[in-house]
This record gives C-alpha cells, structure tokens and sequence, in this order.
C-alpha cells in the first residue's frame, strides 16, 4: 500500500473514530475499515502527536533557555566589554586582560556569536581609540577564525555575516577572499562582499566592477555612492573600461560615478552611452554628459535628440537647459515647432536659460503666434522669476 | 557667503576647498596662520574654518583674534586630530563656535558650516 | 549634572554610559523612545542624547517634546548616521543644540558634552 493511500484510510479512520456515523450506515463504513485497525491508526496518531508536543516543548525550553541566557550574560558581558574598550592601550600595554571568567563564558556558542554581535554593531558606531579596543578585543577573543570559516558555509546569510564581521572588523588581510564572493551568485553574498571592499579599500575596492556579471541594484549603488563619499578620492584608471561594460548596471554606476566626481577625461566614452541598447542607462548618460559637458557636448545631445524616443527627448531637452550655451539658441529655436507641446514647452525653457536673447527670441514668437506660444512665453517667465 | 578656509596640509585644504566651492560658496584659502590673519584683514569673511595647528599663527591664536575683537561678528569652526581635546576646549573657551575632528565626512563639514552660517534656523 | 542617553544598541549606550561617568557625570540609560520620555519626565535630566533612530517613539520626537515643555532649558544632542542629514536639519529646526555622526570618537563625545554643559552654566 503507498503512504497515500495509507494515510487517507488513516483519515477516514479518525473521521470515524470521532464523529460515529449515524445508524444504518455503520455497516458501509464496517466495509472500509475494521475496528482493530481503526484502534492501531488512532494509537499511531497519538504517539505522533504526542513526540510533536513533545518536540515543540524541547525547542521552546532550549528557546527560552538561550534567551535567558543571553539575558543573564548580556548584563556581565556588556559590562565588562564596555570597560575593556575604555580601556586605554599604549606603549608596554598593548593588550587588553580578559578576565578568565570570560574566556570560558565566550566559549559557549550562543554567548560567541552573542558578543561577535555587539561588538560589530558597536564598532560600526565609534572611531578613534574605542574602534581599535574593539578590533583588539575580537581578535583576543579569537573570533576572526570563526568568521572566516562562515565564508565557506553553505548557507549564504552564514556567508554574508562571516563577511561583514571581518570588514567592520579591518581585517585587510581577508581581501582578496572578500573579493572573490563580489560576484557570488548569491545577491546578499555579494553585497556584502563588495561594501567590504569598498570599506577597506576605498575607491581602489571598486576594481570588482571588472569581474562582476551579476547586476548591482539601485540600492546598492546608492549605498556604494555614499560609502566613497567618506573617503579621499582616487583617480580610477578603469572608468572608461566600466563605461563598456557588458553588464548594464556596471555601465550606468559608472555613469554616476562620473556624474559625481566630475570625470571630465571620460566624456567621449559617456558620450558613447548615449546609444546604449537599454533606456535607463542613455537618460543616465544623458544627465552625466550635461555634468561634464564640453564644447561639443550640446551637438551631440541634439543628434541623439532626433533619434530618441519621447521620454528621452524630454530628459535632453531640460539638460540642454543646464548646459545653456548660446550656441544652443538656434537649434532650440526650431524646436520650438515641434508638433508635441510639451516639446515645445521645455524647448522653450532650455531657450531662455541659454540667454537674453533667447528670452527676446521667444517672445517674438509668442507675439507672432499668440496661439500656444503666449501661454508658454508666461510659463517659463513665471518660473524664471521664481 | 565668503568662507576661509585655514589649513596647512595641502591635500586636506583641497578637499574642503572643492566641496566648499562646490556647494556654491566663495573660497578664500590660507595655508599658514599668517595668511589667515592678512585674509581676514583684507576680506572680512562670513565664517572661518581653521586647523588648530598651523605654522606661524596657531589656529587658537587665530580664535583669539577674531574673537576678541567686537567689530568682527565671524563664526569660527575648528578643525582638530585625534587627541587634541584639551586644546579643542580652549578654543571654546577662546569663543570658536564649532569643531570637527580629522578625518570627517563631506557631508558633516556641509551641515556644520551651514549652521555656522545661520541657515537652519535655531527654534 | 545628569544626562540621560537614549541609544537602542545596548553595548554601545553602555559603553557611552561609562565614558560620561568616567568624565564625571550622573548617567541614565534608556533603550528606547518611550522609556527615555518617562525618564524625561520622571528623572528631569539636565542634558539628553539621544539616537535618531529609536524603537517606538524617534529621536525627533523626544527632541520635539523636550524643547516645546514650558521652555526647557534642556540642550538636546543628537546621534545620526550617515546619510541621515535630512533629519539631522529636522531635529535642528525642532531646536536640537548639537549632532553627532557614528561613527564618532568618544573624546569628540565628551567635547560636545563638556562644551553644552558650560552653555547651561
């Protein structure tokens, strides 16, 4: 008999055994099933549920043991920790003494991870002196070794925690084994791995954009933004090769990065972008160009311009407003004809910012042709004013 | 708004200078304390961002200065080291009306001088 | 001088509860926003730091509450992290005194302290 079919006789047997069926229809369910059977189902049932609550009261007491645990050790521990990182090391004192009472108590697991715990969410709070006691500390305590071997669990937030703890931690060392999970196939892995990077390398860490296949999300490249905002630029000889990337997401966090810190020698390879296959990546390229714009920049973007789709015609048209050359007065001015009014309404937005005469062009226009032109000539005055 | 900017380490003034003027501030630049002395003489800046250490004229002095003469109404933000705190007091003491410690974020100089400069209104 | 600190980590409000009482100071911890506004209420301290980001009741909040009870002259500094500059301009129009950046170093802690305790002198 299979499983399944033993188990829906099971069932039939238990509907049986609590709901008896009402009289003269015994005898069909007699035909089913024969009462020692139905008493053998019930039994095997109550043994199973029995060793369930059983089970279920183990692992609450374990539960609660461990909460009461961390609870009776967290007091001491964080005591005692609190102190330790006050502590002040210098010359002849370059060791921090740890009582042996703790030594043993940071032994047991829970209490291990307990303290791997505080100690990192602390230290990412504190620079200076304490920061260093608590490196000091993590390495006393000898929790580098179990960091490093969570790098190799099989279970990728054991992975992503063995990472974290070791780059909050300084270890330089790990680098390259750091460097190696940038492009796991894990998404949580390989964030991780690449703020570690980027934490203890800086601008240098972002060489795993050479290697990385795996797209790096939005979040992430805020996040990534941010952290190198904390430390001192360096020129990054790779930019143009990420600008070429195969992987979109590298392509457009190189655009901003370009964006951000003014990377005027890659603008031809910018430039480049603005024919990307992919429509986030050449609004990117669009808002990147206009940052570092040069002479010719303008003249590319009206080419790219007349090839694009309505959204990114939209998003040229205000940069063409922030590069604002004069030069600009001429084309902008046709465009003032163009059949979309929306079209026409930044087109004449990017004229006025491009100069004076630009604002004169306009106005002519709108007393030439009143219809729409008057409407848009208040607009933009409006908000120039403003 | 006009800012000096006090610092003798090249590379340091660097930074601060290019996202000061990035934010769309005017920057005048000193290297030493002598020069700060001469640029705020001559310029009569809105706010004075100066290293505690400095050749010449100390950044305290520099406080001293500014501070004690009633004509000249200059906040002054201090930068300091690591383990400088008890002349980062005096500079309190002097009147200087913030600090920041070395190495700081970007984004910590913007808001301090921005609040120096009055900009985020108090109450 | 009391201060009370509000910090949701419980090694670093530890840590930071030691280092006040090392520079002198009579400290009170809290863990979070609603028990930091009962102390407020109950202990009266004379300065208060508090966290941001605090379980039940912000860091803006218990800066709002502070500085609109009947004109306390209570200096409120506020622990940020980075990219929280946002709120970091909210609690200085809600008339938080000063801010910190975690992370920061505990001398700079004590500086800021020291420096708003003579403000009240």
């Amino acid at each position: 008999m299979t499983p399944l079919a033993t188990l829906s006789i099971n069932v039939a047997g238990i509907t049986a055994f609590y709901f008896p069926p009402i009289e003269g229809l015994l005898s069909s369910s007699a035909n089913v099933i024969t009462q020692e059977r139905l008493y053998d189902t019930a039994i095997v049932f109550l043994i199973i549920t029995a060793l369930l609550v059983c089970a279920t009261y183990i692992y609450l007491y374990l539960n609660k043991k461990a909460f009461f645990y961390k609870q009776r050790i967290r007091k001491q521990l964080d005591i005692w920790i609190s102190k330790a990182i006050l502590e002040e090391l210098g010359e002849g004192n370059q060791e921090i003494s740890i009582p042996s009472k703790f030594k043993r108590i940071v032994h047991h697991p829970i209490a291990r991870q307990f303290v791997i715990d505080e100690l990192v969410a602390t230290k990412k709070g504190l620079t200076g002196a304490a920061a260093s006691n608590i490196v000091q500390l993590y390495l006393q305590l000898d929790l580098r070794d179990g960091s490093i071997k969570k790098m190799d669990h099989k279970k990728w937030y054991v992975r992503a925690r063995g990472i974290q703890e070791l780059y909050v931690m300084e270890q330089s060392d790990m680098l390259l084994r750091i460097y190696r999970q940038t492009n796991s196939k894990n998404e949580f892995v390989r964030m991780e791995a690449q703020t570690g990077i980027v934490h203890l390398s800086g601008f240098k860490g972002l060489r795993f954009l050479d290697i990385v296949v795996y797209p790096i999300t939005e979040w992430q490249q805020l996040k990534l933004l941010d952290q190198l905002s904390q430390v001192p630029f360096v020129q990054m000889k790779s930019l143009g090769k990420w600008l070429l990337s195969a992987n979109p997401s590298v392509v457009l966090f190189a655009l901003r990065i370009v964006e951000t810190y003014q990377q005027f020698q890659v603008h031809d390879g910018v430039a480049a972008c603005l024919h990307h296959e992919l429509e986030p990546v050449r609004m990117q390229a669009v808002r990147t160009l206009a940052s570092i714009a040069g002479d010719e920049t303008a003249d590319m973007l009206l080419e790219a311009f007349a090839k694009e789709k309505f959204t990114v015609k939209l998003c040229i048209l205000d940069h063409l407003a922030v590069i604002a050359t004069p030069l600009l007065l001429n084309p902008l001015y046709q465009l003032l004809d163009f059949p979309n009014d929306l079209i026409k309404l930044k087109a004449a937005k990017a004229l006025a910012s491009c100069s004076p005469e630009g604002m004169e062009a306009l106005q002519k226009k709108a007393a030439m042709q009143p219809e729409p032109y008057q409407q848009i000539f208040l607009h933009v005055q409006s908000e120039i004013k403003a | 708004m006009k800012i000096l900017v006090a610092e003798d380490e090249p590379l340091m003034s660097a930074a601060i200078v290019g996202r000061l003027r990035g934010e769309g501030y005017e920057v005048i630049v000193a290297n030493d304390g002598r020069e700060a002395l001469k640029a705020i003489e001559e310029e009569r800046p809105d706010l004075i961002i100066t290293d505690i250490l400095m050749p010449f004229t100390s950044g305290l002095e520099l406080i001293g200065v500014v501070k004690s003469d009633p004509a000249m109404q200059i906040p002054v933000i201090v930068l300091s080291g690591m383990g400088q705190e008890a002349t980062v007091m005096e500079a309190f003491e002097l009147g200087a009306d913030d600090f920041l410690t070395k190495p700081f974020n970007p984004a910590e100089l913007s808001m301090r001088v921005k609040r120096a400069l009055k900009k985020i209104p108090k109450k | 001088m009391k201060i009370l600190i509000a910090e949701d980590e419980p090694l670093m409000l530890r840590t930071i509860e030691l280092k006040l009482r090392k520079d002198g100071y009579e400290v009170i911890g809290s863990p979070d926003g609603r028990d930091a506004m009962k102390r407020i209420e109950a202990d009266k301290p004379d300065m208060i730091i508090t966290d941001i980001m605090l379980p039940y009741s912000s860091g803006l909040e218990i800066v709002g509450r502070v500085k609109m009870s009947s004109g306390s002259g209570v200096p409120v500094i506020v622990l940020s992290s980075m990219g929280q500059e946002k709120t970091v301009e909210e609690a200085f129009s809600l008339g938080a005194d000063d801010y910190i950046t975690k992370p920061f170093s505990l001398s700079e802690l004590s500086i800021r302290v020291k420096r708003l305790t003579k403000v009240i002198a």
